[in-house]
This record gives structure tokens, sequence and C-alpha cells, in this order.
């Protein structure tokens, strides 16, 4: 059985306008129109335990309401959710003691008392053991170094410290589940090595599934297998991230020839070129036509000074969906 | 053990409280301000006019006030309104207790820190300075129970109004509107028993007497050990009737939550 399943999920949101200028104030006291829009729609998703989901869309494409709806924030408009045979919604508080949550823009520590204040109440909210919560704060210290600033109140903390602390908090109660809504937004190269340390280790140790929204590529590559791309409150890739890679980019030779101007290349497989400062871009499919038979056939008509082989962008491809939808459109 | 996140989520608020100290301190002496030109209007109007009982009255009434003023006014539509405009109320609903239960802790822990550091000093300052008389023990033990039943009586109050900011997203007029008729009508601005006979029957049948004046006629001995009771009775009454609505506003809240964004 999966640990997440979500059937049609829909949330509706509705947003109020009104006209421009004073007028339009004065309008909106009397009557005040509306529309609808569809921050998620008919949202089919099965996540099994264990696994590490990416879900990416571009912003307000419903990646954090759909965090909303599974961890029984917000009602679903319609359809249906259940987590770990659980509705988050109406079984709220039981489900919020298997879950772990950060919402990497809305701190959930109590900003004026020292961490540790903090971390207690949320062991005794979460219902952790003496034991437990001792043996987890000295392991987490590891990877996350917390007890650097352990008595300083939260306000003194700097992002990197606050952000590793809320991945410990997320973590305490060691959750089934854990949802990270941008765990690494403004964070420094080195703190988020350790925060993807430290979420790897959780996944591989304890086995919790964790579920990750991020603009951070590096986050996909580096925690992901399967990701689940957004538009518009739609989904649109549900898959293992390499093959979303092949599928969406070709490859890419760039070459440098002594004749640019004569360049002309007719081989089956190759989508196209252009030059660029002297050098020539071909992008090929590499289904059609591999990296060495085309190299072949040009070192026979050309005379090739250098070349460079590129490995697909992630992030272009990313930028590309987010630009033109799956389809390309 | 559940009963241990409770005590753990009222001793933050204690907690809290404390990494604001000189804003009670603060408060402390703006109070003592307010009842010292108080204390000057009244004088001023008992030159002119017949006070009922006379102005040593008055001024008892009017330090009293203040000390239960201080132990049980509150800021709970704040608390709500700036996590409902930065959306960090996702937080609140994430953690297996509910919204209204931490919000109920929170305000607790926060005021019996309040209620150390102003009312009781109030209270000996009145004693001594004012010429207010402490009452026998057992007056002054059930005037504690009716302060805390009031004190009760404002959070669930307070409570219910600050649902609304789900809907007005300030919580600055929902606040000042809750605040001010409490004020007119509990007797924090001026003794009801001054009112002409017609009047005060209206504010007695509203509860709000039972958040100031009724404590402060139990310190007076203004009533029998049956009428005490029966004032207990009634604050219980009004804190279930308007828990009732919170959870109700509540319940209509969650249906319309949108946290949008981030």
């Amino acid at each position: 059985m999966s640990l997440i399943k979500a059937e049609n999920l829909k949330k509706t949101f509705r947003i109020y306008s009104r006209d421009e200028g004073i007028r339009g104030y004065l309008k909106s006291l009397v009557s005040r129109e509306y529309e609808e829009v569809h921050a998620v729609e008919d949202l089919n998703l099965e996540i099994e335990e264990g696994e590490m989901i990416g879900y990416i869309g571009s912003n307000g494409a419903g990646k954090s309401t759909t965090v909303k709806m599974l961890t029984g924030i917000l009602e679903p408009s319609s359809g249906t959710v259940e987590v770990d045979g659980l509705d988050p919604h109406s079984q709220r508080k039981k489900n919020a003691m298997h879950i772990g949550v950060v919402f990497g823009q809305k701190s959930q520590l109590w900003w004026d008392l020292p961490v540790r204040e903090s971390f207690k109440l949320l062991k005794e909210i979460y219902e952790v053991s003496d034991e437990d919560y001792q043996k987890r704060i000295d392991e987490y210290d590891e990877v996350l170094q917390l007890s650097d600033f352990w008595d300083q109140p939260v306000r003194k903390l700097s992002l990197g410290q606050k952000m590793r602390c809320e991945l410990a908090a997320a973590f305490l109660h060691q959750p089934k589940i854990v949802y990270l809504d941008e765990p690494t937004i403004g964070l420094d190269v080195a703190v988020k090595e350790r925060i993807r340390d430290f979420i790897k280790r959780m996944n591989r140790e304890k086995n919790i599934t964790v579920m990750l929204t991020t603009h951070d590529i590096g986050d996909i590559e580096d925690l992901c297998d399967r990701i689940v791309v957004l538009d518009e409150g739609r989904k649109i890739y549900d898959g293992e991230l390499s093959s979303l890679v092949d599928r969406f980019t070709s490859r890419r030779m760039i070459l440098d020839v002594r004749d640019e101007e004569g360049f002309d290349i007719q081989v089956e497989g190759v989508e196209g070129f252009e030059s660029n400062d002297g050098r020539i871009e071909v992008t090929f499919d590499r289904d059609v036509v591999s990296a060495s038979d085309l190299m072949r056939q040009l070192l026979d008509e050309y005379e090739v000074l250098d070349f460079e082989l590129k490995e697909p962008d992630i992030e272009a491809v990313v930028k590309k969906i987010y630009n033109q939808g799956i389809d390309g459109e | 053990m559940a009963w241990r996140k409770y005590w753990e989520m009222y001793k933050t608020g204690i907690k809290e409280a404390s990494a604001y100290r000189l804003m009670s301190v603060s408060s402390f002496f703006s109070t003592i301000v307010y009842i010292v030109l108080l204390l000057a209007v009244w004088t001023a109007i008992s030159k002119s006019a017949d006070l009922v009982g006379g102005l040593s009255r008055v001024v008892s009434y009017i330090v009293l006030a203040q000390v239960i003023n201080s132990s049980i006014s509150q800021g709970l539509e704040k608390w709500f309104g700036s996590k409902i405009r930065k959306g960090t109320i996702v937080n609140e609903l994430k953690r297996p207790v509910s919204l209204l239960s931490q919000a109920y802790l929170h305000e607790i822990g926060w005021q019996s820190f309040d209620t150390l550091l102003k009312s009781v000093p109030l209270l000996v300052i009145g004693v001594l300075f004012t010429g207010l008389e402490l009452p026998p023990v057992q007056n002054l033990l059930a005037f504690v129970v009716a302060v805390v039943l009031s004190f009760h009586l404002m959070l669930v109050l307070a409570l219910s109004t600050s649902m609304l900011v789900f809907w007005t997203k300030t919580d600055g007029g929902v606040r000042f509107t809750r605040v001010t008729i409490v004020n007119f009508l509990s007797g924090v601005i001026f003794p009801l028993y001054l009112l002409p006979e017609s009047l005060r029957q209206i504010f007695y049948v509203l509860p709000f007497h039972l958040l100031v004046d009724g404590p402060i006629q139990v310190f007076l001995m203004q009533k029998t050990g049956t009428e005490v009771l029966i004032m207990f009775g009634q604050q219980i009454f009004w804190i279930l009737v308007f828990f009732g609505v919170a959870n109700l506003l509540w319940y209509k809240a969650k249906k319309k939550l949108t946290v949008q964004g981030g």
C-alpha cells in the first residue's frame, strides 16, 4: 500500500479583484468581483514508503498548496488524500504525530527563546521519550552542528543556523514522512551540502519518506530519484529524473572547425546546428545517431580542430519546462 | 503523557513573556499614571456632586479595576493577526495539538507572568497609598477565584474575536472594538454602581460586568456567600458560551482558510 495516495485532488481559491483607483476601492465596498484560481487540479499522486521525491514547478504552480493539503492544513476543494491510512484534514492531529514539516520561509521556532527551549517544547508536543530525545539530539548535532548555537535565542541566529534547527526539529520525532518546502532557499553552498547530507542520512538510515519542493536543481540531482513536475496546478511529469532529462534534451556537441563558412551537415539524427563565436554547436538525437558515428562522419568531411561533448543540463531542462510546458508547445 | 505537552506549552508562554519583561514593567508604570489621573478626575467630580458611598468607595473601585484589568487584559487578536498575515499559522496547524489550545496555553502562561509583575504590586500600592482595605482571608480567596474565572471569560471572548481575524486579515480593528466594549461595560472606566437604576439593569444583563465589577464586589464584601456562588456560576456559564462560539467560528474559518505563497 502506498504511504501517500491522492486522487483527483483539487484546490480552488477565490481571489477578489477590484478596479483601479479610488472608484475601484469604493465600488469594492458594495460589490466585490472574484475570480476562481485553480491552485491544484486533478492531481493523482502515489508515494511509497522510503521514497525521496522532488516536487518541482515554477512559482505559483501549486507545490506549497499540495503540501498544505497533504499535511492537513488546507481542506481540498474536492478529491481525496490518504496519508498512512489517515485523512490528513479531518484527522489532522493524529496525522500530525507521524509527519514532519519544514516551511522554508516560515520558521516554526520560538523567536525569543533559546534553541534548546524550542526543542524541549517540541519533544513534549511529539511525545518523544527522554532517552530517544538525547540520542537523537546527539546524532543530529554531529551532522548539523547544533551545539554551536544551542543556547542562543532564535532571533540571533543566521538563516543557515535557523534552517539547520528547522531540519532537526522536523525529524525530531522520526516521523514516517517529512515534507520539506524549499528547505535550502537562500542558503550558502556549505550549509546546503550539510542539509542535503542530513536528509540523505535520515532517508537511508531511518527509511523516512521525504517529499521535497525546491527550485534548487542541486537538491534534486543530489537527493531525488523520482520527480514530479507541476505546472499551473497540473501534474505534467512523474518519473525518474534521468528519463526526463533524456526525453527533453538532445545531446550537444561543440566543434571548432577551420572552415566555418562552409559547414553544412546532413546526417540522420542531427537536429540542427548553429554557429556561435567561431564555434559550431550541433544538437543530435542520441537514439538515432551515436556520438562516435557522428564524430566519424564529421572528421571525414571537415577539419575539426577541437570538440567537446556537452552533458545534458538539468537546469536548462527545468527552465524549458517552466517556460513551455512538457510538450514544448 | 499528554498533560506534559500542555504544561510545557504553558511554561513556554511564561518564558516568552519574561523575554519582554521590560514591556510589562513599562505598562505597570503607565497604569499607575492612569490611576493617578482617574483619581484626580474623581476628586474634582466629588467636589461638585454627591457620590454614592463617597469618594473613598470610588477610589477603591478604580484601583481594584486596574488590578483586575492588569490580570485579565489580553492581546490574543494580535497573536493571531501576525500569524495569519505572515502565513506562519501553518506551523501551529502542522502540530498534533489543536490551534485553540495552543493559543490558550500560550496566553495563560504569558498572563501568569504579567499578573505577578503587575497586578500584585498594584494591589500592594493600592493598600499602602490609597486606603484600600484588604478583606478577610475567605473573601480574598473568593476574589482570587473570581479573577481567575474572569480571566478565562476574557480569554474565550478574545478567542472568539480572534477568529474574526481570519476574515478581516487585520487584528487592529477587531481588538480595538472588543477592548472598548469591554472597558465601557465591565467597570474599567467608571464604577457601574454610579449608573442610574434603569441603565444599571441593562449593564447587569450583559456578561461583561462579570469581568471586573463582579470581582470588585467580592473584594469589597458587597456580596453574600450565596451571591458569590451564583456569580461563579454565571461566569462559568458565559465561559462555556464563548468557548462554544470560538469553536464554531474556528470550524467555519478552517473551511475558508487560505495560506498562500511561500
